[in-house]
């Protein structure tokens, strides 16, 4: 078992030279990784295009390795689901009658809601065209959670997109090549995406820390955020589309925390989302400062707009929103700073005169606003 | 045929069975990073890139040179979308580490290897939180890290076999795992 000393001494070597030599190419290497990680942190993006073309060239292989894969898994699936059909078609049966109660229910809404939108003459939220992509590769390590999907600049896939399953949003795409792309997941320490708790109306950032539950930062503080709301996301900032499910508020935890829809277990196949703000944000014109030489609207009549003709807001606070609207005071001049900038233009081209009369137009601006007015949260 | 030729067919035939080593673990950690779920993500997969800098710095430093570690950790860098440099530097510090103790390492049962990996994996790990927090700045939670390591370290018997095969049919100099 135990080799003598002066073996092992024989064979751990193969003779001085070839002992500096190769401890010198250890040393040069070693330099250069420290200096190939100092110039990526440096400057960011500096390998990205190498990054998407070796991406682009190893996405054939990881299709062809993950269809087999994807066949087993279909196979696992198949016998777990024969094993276990009577209940499963039980469960069926259940939600089958729950959700044609619901349909009814949810047709009835969508009328209503139609309805309240040309009354308001809100616009509608622009159509998601929406691209299916398989994962490929799953290479999270311990603080990096991001997947690889077959699909990149060919399929129309940009930076920034968001990335959904069929139970919600999983992430965004942070590099895309010619026909792979890479996906943040919402766990991932570097992802942050703006979101809104539905009910109480914050908008709040979730930040990935690695955890299986993102937290909400950048919250007012003192506000009370109920657990079990639903989180969504804004169209804040110009990126996400609107009303996209993120997950629930996380109970039992002093800093919110949420559960996401998705959770750890992956999917096999996404959709990506392409969205256009209707303004571009980055590149909207600064306000103009009161009293500057050819400001043309005034102030008053960008506060009268109504927040419900914001999409997100409009999609989310809809049903809610003429029940508070006689009982809601007058729009605090403050409050619409705040609110996302690259709203206000569309619809204040729309003469907001026009709307202004008819419908209370502080109606849903204080339940928008909520996030801007730091400590009471209604 | 002239000579030159057939010295260069020769010259790439021997750099290629030279850097199989080399493929066969590239080609290990892309199979890994195939999205199975085996754990329905619960889990980190093993860093098979560490078991492959211990493996060949104690068995066969000859066949995997610094420059296959470096270019095993590019390798890994590009595949998890992290910090371009970051994977090198670690694996390149655990050969290091690895290769300075060899003479421990050498001819013991595997037991006794697996032991010595479970070391040099921990402080692996540790170097792998303190250059993740000092790359991005903040402390990185460093349960996953500690929980991937100890993955790492019980897939050591199962992937250490396979690359054992892969040394006996590269070379006849006597170890045993």
């Amino acid at each position: 078992m135990a080799w003598d000393r002066k073996q092992r001494r024989k064979l751990s070597d193969a003779g001085n030279w070839a002992f500096v030599s190769s401890n010198l190419s250890f040393l040069f290497f070693i330099v250069l990784a420290v200096a190939i990680m100092i110039v990526s942190r440096a400057q960011v993006g500096v390998f990205d295009s190498a990054r998407e073309a070796v991406n682009d060239a190893a996405a054939p292989v990881f299709e062809m390795l993950a269809q087999p894969v994807g066949i087993l898994k279909r196979w696992g699936q198949g016998i777990d689901s024969f094993l276990s059909v009577y209940e499963e078609n039980q469960r069926l049966r259940e939600e089958n009658a729950r959700l044609l109660a619901k349909q009814s229910e949810v047709g009835e809404l969508e009328r209503k809601v139609a309805r309240y939108e040309e009354l308001l003459k809100a616009q509608t939220d622009p159509s998601v065209a929406s691209v299916a992509a398989r994962v490929i590769a799953d290479a999270s390590g311990p603080f990096v959670h991001t997947v690889l999907i077959n699909a990149g600049h060919n399929q129309g896939i940009a930076k920034g997109q968001a990335v959904v399953d069929e139970l919600g949003l999983i992430g965004r795409v942070i590099a895309s090549g010619n026909r792979s792309a890479r996906i943040l997941l919402l766990t991932d320490l570097n992802s942050r995406i703006p979101v809104m708790v539905e009910g109480v109306n914050l908008k709040a950032i979730l930040t990935g820390d690695n955890s299986v539950h993102p937290a909400l930062e950048y919250l007012p503080s003192g506000a009370h955020i109920p657990a079990g709301a639903r989180v969504v996301t804004t169209p804040d900032g110009g990126v996400f589309p609107p009303g996209v499910p993120v997950g629930v508020v996380a109970g039992n935890s002093r800093t919110p925390r949420v559960d996401l829809f998705t959770g750890e277990g992956r999917a096999d196949f996404v959709r990506i989302l392409s969205y256009t703000a209707q303004v571009d944000v980055n590149n909207a014109a600064p306000e103009p400062l009161p009293g500057a030489i050819g400001a043309q609207p005034p102030k008053e009549s960008t506060i009268a707009v109504p927040a419900g003709a914001q999409p997100g807001v409009a999609s989310a606070a809809a049903p809610g929103a003429p029940a508070i609207a006689p009982t809601a005071p007058a729009v605090p001049a403050l409050a619409p700073v705040k609110k996302p900038k690259h709203i206000k233009r569309p619809v204040a081209a729309t003469a907001p005169s026009a709307v202004a009369p008819t419908v209370p137009a502080p109606s849903s601006v204080p339940q928008v606003s909520t996030p801007a007015t730091p400590p009471p949260a209604n | 045929m002239s000579i030159f030729v057939q010295s260069a067919i020769v010259l790439i035939g021997r750099v290629l069975w030279l850097s199989l080593p080399f493929f066969a673990t590239a080609a290990v950690m892309l199979l890994a990073i195939v999205p199975i779920n085996l754990f329905r993500g619960w889990m980190p997969g093993p860093e098979l890139g560490l078991i492959a800098a211990f493996f060949w710095a104690v068995y066969a430093p000859n066949l995997f040179p610094p420059a296959a570690i470096f270019a095993l950790g590019l390798v890994q860098d590009f595949a998890s979308g992290g910090p371009v440099g970051f994977w090198a530097l670690i694996y390149l510090a655990a050969y290091g580490f690895t290769l300075s103790q060899r003479v421990f390492f050498i001819g013991r049962s595997l037991i006794g290897v697996w032991l010595g990996f479970a070391a040099v994996a921990t402080i692996a790990g540790m170097a792998i939180w303190l250059l993740a927090s000092t790359v991005y700045n903040r402390w990185v939670p460093p349960a996953e890290i500690f929980l991937q390591v100890a993955v790492t370290t019980l897939a050591f018997p199962l992937v250490g076999p396979l690359f054992l095969v892969l040394r006996r049919a590269m070379t006849t100099a006597p170890e045993r795992l």
